[in-house]
């Protein structure tokens, strides 16, 4: 199915949100607060964060299910929301894939996907939406009804559906949490080569952050109805900005230090840094950056705990010295060390300085 | 939405507005000398005591029946519960008819017997063909809490040391509580609502002497004022209800599944079981039918007068049907309000839509009278003032049925079909609609059923010379005229039966 050529300009921004508001009656802080983000042309991006963070609020603010109190929405070069436009969700040109799917079961499948399809004569709309079925590999299922289908299956109806009638942006919210985790990592492939392959924008809400990081071109972290960093999975893991970031996407360990520059005096030593810092100073140090050391150097630290995972090995640490920092250590499979044991440990890598949460700065 | 929901809802108070200007167009001693007299004390006392014996004679018929066709191990139970529930479709004033029919000079019982049996009337008339036609309402009630109650509660009562008598008043009667008062507060409504049965049996409840003092008096404030006094001992009963009923929660709070039931075995208390089931049924379906099959023997109808009963049906179902079909139409957008948007008052116009079924029917067209004759007095006596009335009057009944589907129907639905491109309104009418499509069939069946029996409104709204079923069968049984009821009564019975049965069908279905 490679005939669906993305479009051009892979650079343009299909979905720009500027400054966004959102505040519900009788809550104390606005779900979406002052947010700005931009999606662009054929990139999948991920809004990660906690449950309440304001990330399926901001996603149907995009959609035009929600009305933002302040800000400005626009969607593929249109304004369709600020202070005087309000283009309602049936004109925005989005496709919307809801976390119990929303499958009309009153329709089979094939009318379920032929739904969104407006243009050109009956038979004509229901041998595309067979068209659409085919590329998500639902063609023998097309006269089957919804609750005849497996939750995989009904998922990629959905995402057909909202695909069919070629939307600039696809939103999908939390699309993979009602399937079982055997079934979630296929599914996820699937649904994510059949967006890579009609080069469809999307924007995705999830608060599963190995989902995220799996799924997304682009990762937005979001806290409080603010996004605290947006980058590539890999960029975002590495070389978080905050604390919040650095331990809602994996295990980390959260170190105070004084920074001089290139380096910084830690509890755990002189730690090398991924980008100068000075004075007081918040580092993360991820686990696997850890390890023991074999000739003595390093800081001695008392193994506490020692989780085995099969194809890694936990350890959770105290610094030897007494004062109370805890340090996970993860290593190869084979390692001899046991719980009980004073070992040094050093780092192999950089420590990288973390900012103040956007979330606990003033609001305006 | 929202704009034809409260045009509906603010419907219901316009008439209760003009009761009250009524009320008060005489000087404060006239009024004081019309409503501080004894006989409105005396209509008091006997509308409360019609009301009390109804619901203590239905609550012995019901209470029985339905523990009996839960509990116990008696055969044929789906049957007897069909049965049960069948009188729902009998009209209070046929079985007022049948029962008078019995007795009386010219009555079946004479006709039969060759004696004279005094006819039924007065008070112990009323209270037993109100009983007989209203006793189905509680005994579904009862039935749905017997049916829902955990077995294991009341063995968890006998294991903390209860006997039988303890179990029953400290753990069945109390979860049956909300059922109790839910029966009793329907059948209350419809007792204080009645008109057909107090005037045939002639017993002097507040319906009955506002008819009378509307028709043959020529004071009609006095009229007004029995009409408000009645709407207000009726919300006053809806609040009590609402009063007793509480906050409390009664559903099982643990998890798991509930147990089957182990039926009581009746051993040598079955024949009176049997007996006493044959009873019920007897005096609540058998009388009317009895009645209607012997006089359809005895003084076999002329096809002239058939032809006179085809008449009347086609003349109650050219009001019955457009009324339906506009009751169903209002219903929507207040149900949708009530089930879907969050605003502040689409609560309260769902309230005043039930409201409108609680109002007393006379005291309602009479509010209709007054309403038509001061602000629209080219309706006064025609068809749509009928027709506007029965919508007030029978909104909360399709309202029901369609809120409770709307409210399985997930909102993402509307919100899918808005993406895909459609404007609200046809998002609407193509994804919830076709949910919600049998309910809104069933609820405009129900209005229909029930406006094509319906008498006070008919009686007192329509167009001089436009005789309905009901109509028809009120007149000739209030001049005597026993076998020439007899048809029209039979078409209702009929009728209703029938649709009655329809309806569970449809309903049953799918």
């Amino acid at each position: 199915m490679s005939d669906v050529t993305p479009l051009p300009h892979p650079s343009a921004t299909v979905v720009e949100v500027r400054g966004i508001t959102r505040r519900y009656p009788r809550t104390e802080h606005a779900a979406v607060d002052d947010l700005d983000l931009d999606v662009a042309q054929g990139e999948i991006l991920c809004l990660l964060g906690p449950s309440g963070c304001g990330k399926t609020t901001l996603l149907r603010l995009i959609a035009g299910f929600e009305m933002p109190d302040a800000g400005r929405v626009r969607i593929a070069g249109t304004i369709v929301a600020d202070a005087d436009t309000w283009i309602e969700p049936e004109r925005r040109r989005i496709g919307f894939v809801f976390q119990d799917y929303a499958l009309f079961p009153h329709l089979n499948v094939r009318q379920n996907v032929a739904f969104g399809l407006r243009q050109g004569s009956k038979t004509a709309r229901l041998k595309q939406a067979d068209a659409v079925l085919d590329l998500v590999g639902l063609t023998i299922f097309a006269d089957r009804y919804p609750h005849q289908l497996s939750g995989g299956q009904q998922q990629r109806v959905a995402l057909a559906r909202a695909l069919a009638p070629a939307p600039a942006v696809i939103l999908l919210d939390e699309p993979f949490s009602n399937l079982d985790a055997a079934l979630r990592g296929s599914t996820r492939d699937e649904v994510r080569q059949i967006l890579k392959r009609t080069g469809t924008t999307a924007v995705l809400v999830t608060h599963d952050q190995e989902e995220a990081m799996t799924f997304a071109d682009r990762l937005a972290v979001m806290r409080s109805g603010r996004l605290e960093q947006v980058g590539t999975p890999e960029g975002v893991y590495e070389r978080p900005a905050t604390a919040f970031v650095a331990s809602f996407l994996g295990r980390t360990n959260l170190v105070r230090g004084e920074g001089d520059g290139s380096t910084a005096r830690t509890p755990l030593g002189n730690l090398a840094l991924a980008r100068p810092a000075h004075g007081q100073v918040l580092l993360s140090v991820r686990p696997e950056a850890l390890g023991f050391s074999t000739n003595g150097t390093g800081t001695p630290v008392r193994v506490m705990q020692r989780e085995f995972k099969g194809h890694d090995l936990t350890y959770t640490c105290q610094l030897a010295d007494g004062e109370r920092l805890k340090v996970v250590v993860q290593t190869g499979p084979g390692c001899p060390v046991c719980v009980g044991d004073v070992v040094p440990v050093v780092i192999c890598g950089a420590a990288v300085p973390l900012e103040a949460s956007t979330a606990s700065r003033p609001r305006a | 939405m929202l704009i034809p929901a409260i045009v509906a809802g603010i419907g219901t108070l316009i008439p209760i507005v003009y009761l009250v200007l009524r009320a008060f167009d005489a000087d404060l001693a006239t009024v004081q000398r019309l409503v501080l007299r004894e006989r409105t004390w005396t209509l008091m006392v006997n509308t409360v005591a019609l009301t009390a014996g109804v619901l203590v004679l239905s609550t012995v018929m019901a209470v029985p029946l339905a523990w009996l066709t839960v509990r116990s191990d008696l055969r044929w139970k789906r049957l007897i519960t069909i049965l049960a529930v069948v009188p729902l479709a009998i009209p209070g004033y046929v079985v007022a008819y049948s029962l008078i029919s019995l007795g009386g000079a010219n009555g079946f019982l004479s006709t039969l017997l060759g004696t004279v049996v005094p006819r039924p009337s007065g008070y112990w008339g009323a209270v037993a063909a109100l009983t007989l036609y209203t006793y189905p309402y509680l005994f579904l009630n009862v039935r749905a809490a017997l049916l829902g109650l955990d077995p294991s509660l009341e063995e968890s009562a006998r294991s903390l040391g209860h006997g039988g008598r303890a179990v029953v008043w400290r753990v069945i009667l109390p979860q049956m509580r909300p059922a109790l008062l839910a029966g009793w507060l329907v059948i209350a409504l419809y007792v204080l609502g009645d008109f057909g049965v107090v005037a045939l049996m002639r017993f002097e409840a507040y319906s009955y002497a506002i008819y009378l003092q509307y028709s043959s008096a020529f004071d009609r404030t006095y009229a007004a004022w029995l009409s408000l006094i009645l709407l207000a001992l009726t919300l006053a009963i809806v609040a009590t209800e609402g009063r007793l009923l509480g906050k409390r929660k009664y559903a099982r709070t643990g998890s798991g599944s509930q147990r089957a039931v182990v039926m009581t075995r009746l051993r040598r208390w079955s024949p009176l079981a049997y007996g006493y089931v044959a009873l019920v049924m007897l005096s609540a379906l058998g009388l009317p039918f009895l009645v209607l099959a012997s006089w359809m023997v005895l003084a076999p109808p002329s096809a002239e007068a058939w032809l006179s009963v085809l008449e009347a049906f086609l003349r109650t179902a050219s009001v019955a049907v457009p009324a339906a079909i506009i009751t169903a139409l209002a219903a929507m957008p207040i149900a949708y309000l009530a089930a879907r948007v969050r605003i502040p008052g689409s609560q309260l116009i769902e309230r005043l839509a039930y409201l409108g079924y609680a109002i007393p029917p006379v005291s309602l067209a009479l509010a209709m009278v007054f309403f038509s004759l001061r602000s629209v007095p080219w309706l006064y006596q025609t068809m749509a003032i009928l027709i506007v009335a029965y919508v007030i009057s029978f909104l909360a009944l399709a309202i029901g049925p369609i809120r409770s589907a709307l409210m399985q129907v997930p909102p993402r639905l509307e919100e899918a079909a808005r993406s895909l491109g459609r404007r609200p309104f046809v998002a609407f009418f193509q994804t919830t609609f076709p949910l919600i499509r049998r309910p809104v069939v069933a609820g405009t069946a129900l209005v229909l059923m029930v406006a094509m029996k319906e008498l006070p409104l008919t009686f007192l709204l329509a167009p001089t010379g436009f005789t309905t079923l009901s109509v028809r069968v009120f007149t000739r049984t209030s001049e005597g005229m026993m076998a020439e009821a007899a048809p029209f009564a039979l078409a209702i019975v009929l009728f209703s039966s029938l649709f009655v049965g329809l309806l569970v069908s449809y309903e049953g279905r799918r």
